[in-house]
């Protein structure tokens, strides 16, 4: 009986897409009633840019944060209600000081089986923090039964790197450095990863 | 070699850049509100250059132009010097630079 009321419209599943863009660890996500599948997409914290040297007209930017990693994973969740995936939400990297201060590194994010359906962690890799000379470093990305794609390297005494583009959302880019003003600016700090649960 | 110092005095802040031989040269660079400033070209010739071509200035000349538009400074007589005087005052932050962001030796980064 249930399988017959499960075809008719007022018992279709909407779908649900479920976005957690703050930095976390440890923390679950519950599969709602009635999905039927599970994209889910991770990205990695970004890297925070470097502080600006020099003044006047011999003023440069510090160089922009690497943006994280990104993976991605589908999956069945037909009868997998109430159970969960674990996962944690890596934090952004801190802003360089004034005067050539280097960029803080992000931390990385994840998802793995919680009480549902077996999954290999994904792991992705946060970006680097910028320096003086030389942008963050792109982080790395593992685990993804779809996708994997590393983040993009900040540009020297320029823009951080831009996010990875995933199938429901768009990551994170590494931050991008004060243009103006040199020694007395100092950098911006990363963002946050990002993970969505999309379900169908 | 380009030699810099900071110039403030009251609410007149500049900067003065000594260039030691023909070929020195500042990057190309433009700039936002905060650091506008005109040139005052103290001894010898500079050349200021854009996309335009270059323009000569031998001292003793006070040259103002649009800071936005992105120029460079480049030598044209050794031991050339200039004086940069901001428009807007004195940038934030730059009265509490450290001493070696106040005078010295540029180098390219």
């Amino acid at each position: 009986m249930t399988g017959i009321l499960a075809t008719f419209p007022g018992n279709v599943f909407a779908g649900a897409q479920h976005t957690y863009n703050t930095a976390q660890s440890g923390s679950t996500e519950t599969i709602p009633g009635g999905a039927i599948t599970c994209v889910i997409e991770c990205w990695g914290g970004t890297g925070g840019s470097a502080g600006g040297l020099g003044s006047g007209c011999t003023a440069i930017s510090g160089s922009g944060g690497g943006s994280g990693g990104y993976s991605r994973t589908s999956i069945g969740v037909v009868g997998q209600s109430g159970k969960t995936f674990t996962f944690t939400v890596g934090a952004g990297g801190a802003a360089g000081a004034n005067n050539g201060g280097s960029g803080g590194a992000g931390t990385g994010s994840s998802v793995s089986t919680g009480t549902g359906p077996a999954i290999t962690t994904m792991t992705d890799g946060p970006g680097g923090g910028g320096t003086s000379a030389v942008g963050g470093t792109a982080g790395t990305a593992t685990g993804g039964a779809a996708a994997n794609s590393s983040g993009n390297a900040g540009i020297p005494q320029n823009a951080g790197g831009a996010g990875i583009v995933g199938i429901n959302g768009t990551g994170p880019a590494g931050a991008n450095p004060n243009f103006v003003g040199g020694a007395n600016k100092t950098g911006v700090a990363g963002s946050p990863g990002l993970i969505i649960f999309t379900y169908t | 070699m380009i030699y810099f110092d900071h110039y403030h005095s009251g609410q007149v802040f500049g900067i003065r850049y000594r260039f030691t031989e023909v070929g020195d040269a500042i990057p190309s660079h433009a700039h936002g509100d905060e650091l506008l400033h005109n040139i005052i070209v103290m001894k010898g010739s500079i050349g200021f250059v854009t996309a335009k071509g270059m323009r000569h200035l031998h001292a003793p000349l006070i040259f103002d132009f649009d800071g936005a538009i992105a120029h460079e400074l480049r030598c044209l007589t050794d031991e050339a010097e200039i004086l940069n005087v901001f428009l807007n005052g004195i940038p934030q932050g730059y009265a509490e630079l450290p001493d070696t962001e106040k005078r010295g030796i540029f180098t390219p980064r």
